[in-house]
């Protein structure tokens, strides 16, 4: 069963407000609708991060159903790889706890403490061996010009942690806004790892915030994704 | 999700299933996913109550405290789990409470032989750890509590404990062997033995502000200068060594530290006596010499 299970994330990287496009949280709502995370990490640069962003940055993470932290540039890559484990975890208990109250009647809460040790075994070692469809958005406004270099070393970063569990990784890079007229850019299609000379090449800050329309992205490219692994066979959705 | 406030000392809470009471003493500390308590049970024993927002990473680092535990476990051992209904509260566990400081706190007043005895026992309680097939993986200074007067080290924070062979859920980037391009990011004896040598190297030598904007190689370049420059001379060949890595486990590392040679206290305050006469000589005849020269001056003689 877990070979065939599926954790399908957003992890959003951004240092402000949105100011283009569709609202974010919306477009971050719509993609929870279909059994999406959304993650918010909201970096907190020299002297800005003002009370606006930092609400955003909490709403989009809630209506998504997922984690919102705001860090110094260099936290980046250790926060995101916390809160991807922490998201695949709390998103595979509701699973076993769905099927611990179809099967017993109780949940993972009404078990004795000492007992719930035992059902966080089974999440463990099922979120080493699910499979994970991440797509990280990274906020390239001109704001984000010093910040790129340590963001970049971050998504590399957060690859190395996930690529070495048992489950199948699939990873795209989309960056906010794209070139010319672009709300948004793919920077790398799925793959098993992160492509570190397009991040490279990609990464140039200009612009305004699309975050809105790089969510709305961001879960077209999961779903289209899970739509073509369909065809190769039937699979189980989380979420 | 939101963040639980703070317990105010003083406050009592009550668990729900073994009708325990915990009185609140004070914050400990704040890990990577909730908050630490100095506590005191209702019969007076004395605990450190951890707290986190679900019942399943409680759950979780309970079942973690429990496989670690026994006779000179470097780790605190469990005292209870429960649930409580108050509101920052409401899933804990309680822990042995660990008297000491953090290494990098205590690390720039210990003398030279007793710095070398704090390394032997990380070590040693890595080594115990290793022997159940479980590494550590965030061996950081913050996390090895140390008693000044006898040199005792304990660890706290047992959230990264992981099985062999597994992907490392907790980890420090300046003590992550993966973030200067040196290892996987996967559980091992190497793994943790990398992060003390990380940890030795943090202790001593400033990271750079741009380290996080560096890729893994040009990390590791800072890595091995800051060995070569900031590192004390005796140390070097220990942590040149883990870098190239010739040491892979807890066993061979203990022998290379136990070979260290750190200076001794007989010579080095002779060296310090020597050093201090010169000066006073030295400050002496400048005194003399400007005394005599404003005599001649003042043709007093």
């Amino acid at each position: 069963m877990t070979r065939e299970a599926t954790i399908r994330q957003i992890l959003v990287i951004t240092d402000g407000c949105s100011n283009i496009g569709p609202d974010p949280v919306e477009a971050a709502r719509r993609a929870h609708r279909h059994g999406i995370v959304v993650n918010v990490i909201g970096i907190v640069g020299r002297g800005d991060a003002g009370e606006q962003g930092y609400h955003e940055a909490h709403s989009i993470a809630d209506a998504g159903g997922g984690m919102c932290r705001i860090v110094q540039p260099a936290d980046i890559s250790a926060t995101a790889q916390m809160m991807t484990h922490q998201t695949m975890q709390m998103t595979l208990q509701q699973v076993v706890n769905q099927e611990l109250l179809a099967v017993m009647g109780k949940s993972t809460e009404d078990l004795p403490p000492a007992e719930r040790a035992r059902v966080m075994q089974v999440v463990e070692k099922l979120e080493d061996e699910v499979a994970l469809h991440l797509v990280v958005c990274l906020d390239t406004s001109a704001s984000m010009r010093d910040k790129i270099p340590t963001v970049r070393e971050a998504v590399r970063d957060l690859a190395l942690s996930l690529k070495v569990r048992s489950g199948p990784l699939a990873v795209s890079v989309i960056a906010f806004p794209g070139k010319g007229e672009e709300a948004t850019r793919l920077v790398q299609p799925f793959s098993s790892e992160v492509n570190v000379a397009a991040l490279e090449a990609e990464l140039v800050a200009r612009g305004g915030t699309p975050t809105g329309p790089a969510i709305d992205h961001a879960a077209d490219l999961l779903l289209s994704h899970a739509r073509s692994a369909e065809e190769d066979g039937p699979r189980r959705e989380f979420g | 999700m939101t963040h639980s406030r703070t317990l105010a000392p003083g406050t009592w809470v009550v668990g729900k299933w073994t009708h325990r009471r915990w009185r609140i003493r004070g914050v400990l500390g704040t890990g990577a996913n909730g908050i630490v308590y100095a506590v005191e049970r209702d019969d007076g024993l004395k605990g450190a109550m951890k707290v986190c927002e679900t019942a399943g990473q409680v759950a979780f680092e309970w079942s973690l405290l429990n496989l670690v535990r026994g006779p000179g476990s470097p780790f605190p051992a469990p005292q209870q789990i429960d649930d409580s209904d108050r509101p920052g509260a409401r899933f804990f566990y309680v822990m042995e409470r660990i008297s000491g400081k953090p290494l990098d706190k205590v690390w720039p007043t210990l003398a030279p032989a007793m710095r070398k005895q704090v390394m032997i026992r990380i070590v040693e309680g890595l080594a115990k750890l290793h022997a159940t097939g479980h590494a550590f993986c965030d061996v950081k200074s913050q996390n090895v509590l140390v008693q000044e007067a006898s040199g005792e080290v304990r660890f706290v924070d047992p959230g990264g404990v992981t099985p062999f062979g597994k992907a490392v859920r907790q980890f420090t980037p300046t003590t992550d062997g993966a973030f200067f391009g040196l290892c996987d990011r996967r559980a091992s004896a190497a793994y943790d033995v990398f992060a003390v040598a990380l940890m030795a190297v943090s202790l001593e030598a400033q990271c750079p502000a741009n380290l996080y904007d560096l890729p893994p190689e040009r990390r590791r370049e800072w890595l091995l200068r800051a060995v070569a420059d900031q590192v004390d001379g005796a140390w070097r060949p220990v942590w040149s060594r883990v870098l190239r890595r010739e040491i892979r486990d807890a066993d061979a590392l203990r022998a290379a530290i136990a070979e260290v040679r750190v200076k001794d206290k007989a010579r080095q305050a002779g060296q310090r006596d020597w050093t201090a006469a010169f000066m006073w000589a030295s400050v002496a005849s400048a005194v003399l010499t400007t005394a005599c020269a404003w005599a001649l001056y003042l043709r007093i003689i």
